[in-house]
């Protein structure tokens, strides 16, 4: 029977700051962006919640190509080796429930 | 040495009535561990790659098991770092452990009980399987920290707030200025942005670390409410390339964000404006959460603007790390130019 060996690369990843730094080692190629993000989560003790409790969305965005990736795109499909992810989230922050009887306009920026 | 936490409730007798586990989360004091050592010139000033240690301080008058602190432990090759945490950095998860447990028990409040921190030591306790597939390991890059003398911008400015013992923060005028100015012009919805800057180590003993914030940057693609705002992965992105676009060897050392007038948005009277803690400068659950999530190395902080009458208008506050919880900190507005390598 042939084995066919799994194509890997090394990737970096890094926080919207660029102060925390990772790499990701041999990441086989058909695992996807998605499963990547969620294993450097974990890694880099980012946080999976909000304040609240309800679930952050983070991005990976390759600045190589200026795009953030979709997370079921695979590893060898949108990455070349030592690509740089930075993680970005959707978070929120404000007074929040502090003062949550005050009346809401809404701004998109 | 692992240990097992958790939250002991304390009638008026003193004896235990109830007790729940729980999971602090360590990283903001393992990181404030970290900063502080390199702040203290004892870890080099490179990114954190140890994971730190963290062991009981036992109550003096209750002895062990029982918890009055915490020991954290960082190292950097062959040196180490060690700060005292004190207690109320489990307050939050504490209060709310012992809330839910008094409701269980059925007690009448927090009134009749206290809550205890408790520590076990689990010895063999060994780590969840790594099961991924493939390895992750911190990299120790160096810290973008340049030498220059604080002496000029100490000279050069005027501080807002009472001595904390942080590291020094300066603030032009300018940038001040444009984050009123934004916040006035929003109206009754939230605003938002980053703090870009740099940050130095002085040239003379005790070679403190100190930030010099430079400008400030909208939060584009934020979406506020009067009460929120989010920040999104394209405001983030976004951010990243005005800061390359800029092409100052800037860094981004905070953020900022807008409280509107909940006072006169919610017309309560004037007793109760006197009291509420929202007619006053607040950093709020998700404050805290946001700067914890995105902002977590010592050095990084947080520009309030506030809008209440009483406080006639429009306050800038700061907030940053201190051992291991954001807290409100004094900052540095320069009302001179700095001349500086």
């Amino acid at each position: 029977m042939t084995q066919t060996a799994t194509r890997t690369m090394d990737l970096r990843a890094s926080d919207i700051t660029g102060q925390k730094y990772f790499r990701a080692v041999a990441v086989p190629a058909q695992v996807t962006i998605g499963e990547v993000v969620q294993r450097l989560i974990a890694k880099m003790g980012l946080a999976r919640t909000s304040s609240g409790g309800a679930p952050l969305a983070y991005h990976a965005r390759l600045d190589r190509v200026g795009r953030h990736l979709h997370g079921n795109e695979t590893v060898g499909d949108a990455l070349e080796p030592d690509d740089e992810l930075v993680l970005t989230p959707d978070i929120d922050a404000g007074a929040g429930a502090a003062c949550a009887g005050a009346r809401a306009g809404r701004r998109e920026g | 040495m692992a240990y097992g936490w958790a939250i002991e409730l304390v009638g008026d007798d003193g004896r235990a009535v109830g007790r729940v586990g729980i999971a602090p989360d360590w990283r903001p004091a393992v990181d404030w561990t970290h900063f502080d050592g390199v702040r203290a010139g004892v870890l080099p000033a490179r990114a954190r790659t140890d994971a730190g240690a963290v062991e009981p301080r036992w109550d003096a008058a209750l002895g062990a098991p029982y918890v009055d602190g915490f020991r954290v432990s960082v190292r950097a090759g062959d040196r180490v770092a060690t700060r005292d945490i004190p207690r109320r950095y489990l307050g939050d998860l504490a209060r709310d452990a012992a809330a839910e447990l008094a409701a269980r028990l059925g007690l009448r409040g927090e009134r009749d009980v206290r809550w205890l921190v408790r520590a076990t030591a689990e010895p063999g306790a060994a780590p969840a399987p790594d099961d991924a597939g493939f390895a992750v390991e911190p990299e120790a890059r160096p810290w973008p920290v340049r030498d220059a003398p604080l002496a000029p911008f100490v000279g050069a400015a005027m501080r807002v707030g009472a001595p904390d013992g942080g590291l020094p923060v300066f603030f032009p005028p300018t940038v001040l200025e444009a984050t009123h100015a934004r916040a006035r012009a929003a109206g009754d919805v939230e605003t938002g942005g980053v703090l870009l800057g740099r940050l130095f180590r002085d040239v003379e003993p005790p070679h403190e670390l100190f930030v010099e914030v430079t400008a400030e940057l909208p939060a584009e693609h934020a979406i506020a409410t009067a009460t929120a705002i989010t920040f999104t992965a394209k405001t983030w992105s976004a951010a990243r390339r005005a800061v390359a676009a800029r092409g100052r060897d800037e860094i981004v050392v905070g953020w900022i964000h807008s409280h509107v007038d909940f006072c006169r948005l919610r017309n309560c009277p004037p007793e109760r404006r006197r009291t509420c803690t929202a007619s006053h400068p607040f950093f709020s659950p998700e404050d805290v959460h946001l700067h914890t999530t995105c902002f977590p190395i010592g050095w990084q902080v947080a520009l309030l603007v506030s809008d209440s009458a009483a406080t006639g208008g429009l306050t800038s506050s700061l907030y940053g790390w201190s051992e291991g919880m954001v807290a409100p900190r004094a900052f540095h507005v320069l009302v001179q130019g700095v001349s500086h390598a």
